[in-house]
């Protein structure tokens, strides 16, 4: 059973993806922010993470993506965001922002589980 | 401070950090500024060849003159690879922030260098042209106003008095006959030189003119540096506050969508049984909850591009797009509705398949996303959409025509309104904001565009269903 990371401050958005993916067959590990974020990943080694880009601080997610790459954790990434293109920011993976998705919350439970059987191919 | 300027040469007024570049940039003009000035000045020797052909009593021993001349050139060509040298030296950017104490070749100190050798050539040429009896004195003038750009008021002052001191002693010496006079033979009669009268009247209106001009020229610097700092602090302070406001609307957007996106999640997951089988009476219920919820984060979306496009806090990028992929590429975003709905898209390009228009694709998109939303939303099953790009040397047309509800007369006018929704959609149940053709509206603004409506469209089917069509012109200069 493939292990997903979630990675959000928001408990309920945490926990309703968590039952998504228990009822789509994945592993689901969570933690509510940067820093519990980090021991984490480090610790289970996960597949895949879904990381929300504004916790804390509004670039968060950006941070964590980088320092998990710098980490050398290969994981795909799925960024969530609130805001996306509607403040004028067309998001696109780049060497700053090493995330594989981009989706503006909220995602339709489709969606989300076609990008991670994607993702985990 | 005052005292401080002496040494850094740096006047008081433009401690910012702007002054640095300004003067490394003035030095560099003042070396091209000499280069014309040696080709001035070979022209004027040249000139005076000529004179002494037309007027035979006119004559000048030039050889001084060109070697001053040549002099000029040697040492502006040795200023413009030291200048380069400069340039590109450690540290040179943060000459600012060196210490006080020890000390440095600055920009300053090589403007000071520039200036003292140029007053010195000047000295010479007008001493070997006559000193007190030749025009050339007036040029003391734009050495004066060309220092006061680049030196601090008092620096300058001592300058010309070393200027003035040097010129003084030069008549004086002429005129005990220490040194020999060089006049310009045919020009002026009478040896001035040699009149102690005049030479006090010329020195006395000299001294004047000297130090007037340079508190001019300096009191003109300092206001110019006033205004550029002063421009310079309220684009600062401009910067910040958009700053400020773009990163206040971002988290404003996001703590209201972020609840309103965990209720969906969670909704969704009921309705796909992620609980377990949900009671038949609470599925419409559910479903209707979700919808308008989606319409409560519709909202926001829209009255954030209708406020971003209006304080003008979209990052823009202007790039070549190409109309139709771009239009496919909006309807493969609605492709779930019109598969539903079974609507007939087409998309038709005049005169030419590739048809590019520049600008930024998220401006564009804004406002046709939504005019191609309306006409689907508007749109019964089984009905058509037309999009149709015409291309001309002038104006680039892009229509929008549906096979829809259309628009009575009397509320053409009202629907570019915010939260305004047409009594027909209303009374069809149709959800919308009500703020979809104002986000339309301002994207155009942003390209000078027009918008004008039509209904019924050519793609009318019936008296009841005559359907919409905007036209949409983009002007090009």
């Amino acid at each position: 059973m493939p292990k997903i990371a979630i990675i959000d401050d928001d408990p309920d958005i945490l926990e309703a993806i968590k039952i998504l993916l228990i009822n789509n067959g994945y592993t689901p590990v969570t933690a509510n922010n940067p820093d519990d974020a980090i021991n984490l990943v480090k610790s289970e080694q996960p597949d895949l993470i879904i990381l929300d880009i504004m916790m804390v601080e509004a670039d968060d997610g950006f941070y964590l993506a980088n320092k998990f790459r710098k980490l050398g954790i290969k994981a795909p990434i799925i960024l969530l965001t609130s805001i996306s293109k509607v403040t004028g920011f067309e998001y696109g993976t780049s060497e700053t922002v090493p995330a594989d998705v981009f989706l503006e919350k909220p995602v339709e439970s489709k969606i989300l589980l076609e990008k991670i059987a994607e993702l985990l191919q | 401070m005052k005292k401080q300027s002496i040494f850094t040469l740096v006047p008081e007024r433009v401690q910012f950090e702007d002054f640095w570049v300004e003067i490394r940039r003035r030095n560099l003009w003042l070396i091209k500024l000499r280069y014309g000035a040696v080709l001035m000045l070979t022209s004027m020797i040249l000139g005076t060849y000529l004179l002494k052909i037309i007027y035979p009593d006119f004559d000048l021993d030039t050889k001084p003159h060109w070697i001053i001349a040549l002099s000029i050139l040697v040492y502006n060509i040795f200023y413009h690879l030291l200048w380069r040298k400069l340039a590109t030296a450690r540290g040179w950017f943060r000459e600012e922030s060196e210490s006080k104490k020890q000390f440095k070749f600055r920009s300053t100190h090589f403007s000071l260098l520039q200036i003292c050798t140029d007053f010195l050539a000047l000295i010479l040429f007008i001493y070997f042209t006559g000193g007190i009896e030749t025009p050339i004195f007036v040029l003391y003038i734009f050495h004066v106003i060309i220092g006061s750009l680049f030196l601090p008021g008092i620096i300058m002052t001592i300058i010309i008095t070393a200027v003035f001191i040097i010129s003084v002693l030069i008549t004086l010496f002429e005129y005990l006959g220490y040194i020999p006079h060089h006049p310009i033979y045919g020009l002026i009669t009478e040896d001035s030189y040699y009149n102690i009268q005049y030479i006090i009247v010329f020195y006395a209106i000299f001294a004047l003119a000297l130090y007037l001009s340079t508190y001019l020229a300096n009191s003109i610097a300092k206001e110019l540096y006033r205004s550029h700092r002063s421009l310079d602090e309220a684009y600062n302070e401009l910067e910040r506050a958009e700053k400020a406001k773009s990163k206040y609307i971002m988290s404003f957007v996001h703590d209201l969508k972020t609840p309103l996106s965990a209720v969906i999640t969670y909704i969704n997951m009921m309705l796909e049984g992620a609980y377990g089988e949900i009671p038949m009476q609470l599925k419409t219920p559910l479903e209707r909850s979700k919808i308008r919820l989606n319409n409560g984060i519709e909202l926001i979306n829209d009255i954030l591009y209708l406020s971003s496009l209006k304080l003008g806090i979209l990052t823009t990028k202007v790039q070549p797009i190409n109309l139709v992929a771009f239009f496919k590429e909006i309807l493969d975003e609605f492709k779930d509705t019109i598969q539903t709905k079974e609507i007939q898209v087409q998309i038709k390009s005049y005169p030419d398949e590739e048809i590019y228009f520049n600008g930024d694709k998220t401006i564009l998109k804004l406002a046709f996303a939504n005019l191609i939303s309306n006409s689907l939303k508007y749109t019964d099953s089984g009905g058509e959409v037309e999009i149709y790009i015409n291309d001309s040397p002038k104006v680039l047309v892009i229509s929008i025509a549906d096979s829809g509800i259309g628009i009575p007369d009397k509320e053409k006018d009202k629907i570019f309104n915010d939260f305004y929704r047409s009594t027909i959609s209303k009374k069809k149940g149709i959800e919308g904001t009500g703020l979809g053709m104002s986000v339309v509206l301002e994207a155009l603004k942003y390209y000078n565009a027009t918008i004008k409506l039509e209904s019924p469209s050519h793609l009318q089917k019936s008296a009841n269903i005559p359907g919409t069509e905007f036209i949409i012109e983009f002007k090009k200069l």
